[in-house]
């Protein structure tokens, strides 16, 4: 077992390599020079060129991808071209904001869609597996910003139940398990879990009406085993499914944040995103996906690793 | 014959459908006693595993209607809530199924299924569970018992996991045994040994057993008694060996002619029959196999009175013994 997870990760360096390539090339195929937004229009040469060199850019691109790779390594992802400050302090600061978001709505998103997808297999065909479907094909389908605007609208303007903005009353940014934060963070979850939730929804379904067709599981009630034994034979079979889907889902909710985090200024990796974007900081926007990008690929090892362990079919070898 | 441990009168067995009503049983009489094996006897689709399913019910309770009565070890099987019918099946009555592939939850060991069902119906510690798994693993004859306990379905062979079945049907002692074509989807060889060994355990445990069949030589090798059944409804039932000798009923004369069995001339052509059996989205009141009967006469399209005993035979056909 162990040799098998130690293999998974070895596999996983050359991805991870790959994604950083594109991750660092990406930035380089967008059209305008990467200096042009802090230097003047009108600076001369010399200057602009010992900026460049200061920060390396007169390198060839494979130096520089070396380079960047790393001091990446070292946990030095450069200075931001904005602001001067290392870029890793501010990435750490706003991740450990998307990944309170990203887990509050998975918590959110993950539970309904089980819930609701066990109870239309459990249902097929009936009142119960319509509604449900209805709930994740509406979930799927509304866009998340329109609907972060909408329970703004409704929530923070007419009733004034929550506020709409930042993660804390004080702007710090720093968190605290107390309602005065938690409340900053309902709207912002309940709007990201919407899309987690109709996947998840339609995946439980279809995977456990499946299963519940299986004969096996005709063959565990001739065994006279009760609906919580069933229950379990089913989840653990259905579980590499979901799993799977979970665990690219919640992929998404860390890295597909950007636009819901603009919305309500939640002081995350896309709010950051954001702003290095139209900042055109390079080594910032580098730096963020980078590490979103590797949390994807940590992501997929887990769910495979996971995976491996609950299905004995898969080939462990 | 001492007082039945399976007693079925007119069970009848209608799925809903999108199409409209499936009448996939109409009327079945069975009568099974302590130790006796019956053979349930049919083509593909003439309601043998749905009359076996419905022994448990087993079918979908939403989608199905079952009437009549099931009486099991002088219980009304229909009468039983959830409760009462979960501790029914797998220690009064056990089924092992045609599949064993498809029968077994792919994701949890062969050692962990029975003991899951032993612990359900005993209530015995872990460690007791895994050491009548052990013992029934042996008993089924599989090699090195102790190792398979830890392997999962797909490590076995067709053979093996039919074994593994069986060891599983049996842990809790029932006093029925329902096979639902066990034999049919192992090689030829294997076919053998199973039988044999279902047959050794049987008399060993002092089981009924219930053997559906499609194969009239196997129902010969394990049966003592027969019932052959036609779309949804036991036509014909008997001692194994009157009934083979000298079947009764039309359908089963015809069965017979269409199998190969020892002592025939081998350059005797099987005979057809010809036709196909009817569609069962009508209630059909007549005999379902006077379209197909060489014998049929006007009066067999008319409906089909309840079946006649003839000494230890029961049969329904209307036709005189004299035109058979």
């Amino acid at each position: 077992m162990f040799a098998f997870i130690f293999k998974r990760i070895l596999y996983a360096i050359p991805i991870a390599l790959a994604v950083a390539a594109v991750c660092f090339s990406l930035v380089h195929l967008a059209p305008g020079d990467p200096l042009t937004a802090v230097i003047p229009a009108d600076a001369p040469a010399e200057v602009v060129a010992a900026i460049k060199q200061a920060y390396g850019m007169d390198r060839p691109l494979v130096v520089q991808f070396g380079a960047w790779v790393q001091r990446a390594l070292q946990g030095d992802l450069g200075l931001s071209v904005a602001t001067g400050r290392p870029v890793m302090g501010d990435i750490a600061l706003a991740l450990g904001n998307t990944l309170l978001l990203a887990v509050a709505a998975a918590v959110i998103g993950f539970g309904g869609g089980i819930v609701l997808g066990t109870l239309a297999a459990f249902f097929n065909g009936r009142w119960i597996d319509k509604l449900a479907t209805a709930i994740a094909i509406t979930g799927v389908s509304v866009p998340h910003y329109w609907l972060g605007l909408v329970l703004v609208i409704v929530f923070s303007v007419q009733l004034d139940w929550l506020p709409s903005m930042g993660a804390g009353a004080d702007g710090s940014g720093e968190w605290r398990w107390d309602w005065a934060h938690l409340q900053y963070l309902v709207l912002p979850a309940v709007t990201m879990c919407f899309i987690p939730m109709g996947i998840v929804t339609r995946t439980v379904r279809a995977t456990v009406a499946e299963i519940l067709n299986a004969e096996f599981v005709s063959a565990l009630r001739a065994r006279g085993l009760g609906a919580l034994a069933i229950t379990r034979h089913v989840a653990k079979n259905a579980a590499p499914t979901v799993l799977s889907v979970m665990g690219l889902q919640f992929g998404y909710l860390l890295g597909g944040s950007i636009l819901v985090e603009t919305v309500f200024s939640w002081p995350g990796t896309g709010f950051l995103l954001n702003t290095a974007i139209f900042q055109r900081d390079i080594p910032l926007l580098q730096g963020i996906i980078l590490v979103l990008a590797m949390f994807f690929v940590a992501l997929n090892l887990l769910v495979d690793v996971v995976q491996t362990l609950l299905d004995p079919r898969i080939k462990r070898s | 014959m001492s007082h039945p441990m399976v007693e079925v009168r007119d069970l009848r067995v209608t799925f809903r459908s999108e199409e409209g009503p499936i009448y996939a049983v109409d009327g079945v009489d069975l009568d099974l006693a302590p130790g006796e094996t019956l053979a349930l006897l049919g083509e593909s689709g003439c309601g043998k595993s749905v009359t076996m399913k419905s022994l448990m019910r087993l079918h979908p309770a939403h989608k199905t209607r079952i009437e009549g009565s099931i009486r099991i070890a002088g219980e009304d099987v229909l009468a039983m809530n959830a409760g009462a019918l979960s501790r029914l099946r797998g220690k009064t009555v056990a089924m092992v199924f045609q599949e064993p592939m498809l029968a077994f939850d792919p994701v949890f060991t062969i050692g962990e299924q029975i003991c899951e069902a032993v612990r359900r119906h005993e209530g015995c510690s872990g460690a007791d569970a895994r050491a009548r798994a052990l013992e029934m693993l042996e008993r089924v004859q599989i090699p090195s018992a102790r190792k398979r306990l830890d392997a999962y379905p797909h490590e076995m062979s067709g053979g093996m996991r039919q074994r593994a079945m069986i060891a599983l049907a049996l842990s809790c002692q029932p006093k029925v045994l329902l096979a639902d074509e066990p034999t049919t989807a192992l090689d030829a060889t294997v076919q053998i040994q199973v039988l044999l060994l279902l047959k050794e355990l049987q008399r060993e445990m002092g089981m009924s057993m219930i053997f559906v069949t499609h194969d009239v030589g196997v129902a010969i090798e394990v049966a003592d008694r027969t019932a052959v059944m036609y779309a949804g409804r036991v036509i014909e039932q008997g001692p194994i060996d009157s009934v083979m000798r000298a079947p009764w009923h039309p359908y089963t004369q015809g069965l017979l002619a269409a199998t190969v069995h020892p002592g025939m001339d081998r350059r005797q052509a099987l005979n057809a029959i010809p036709g196909s059996p009817p569609q069962l989205t009508r209630r059909i009141p007549e005999c379902a196999f006077a379209p197909r009967c060489t014998l049929a006469s006007a009066s067999c399209h008319d409906p089909l009175p309840p079946a006649r005993m003839d000494g230890d035979r029961l049969l329904r056909c209307i036709q005189p013994a004299s035109a058979r």
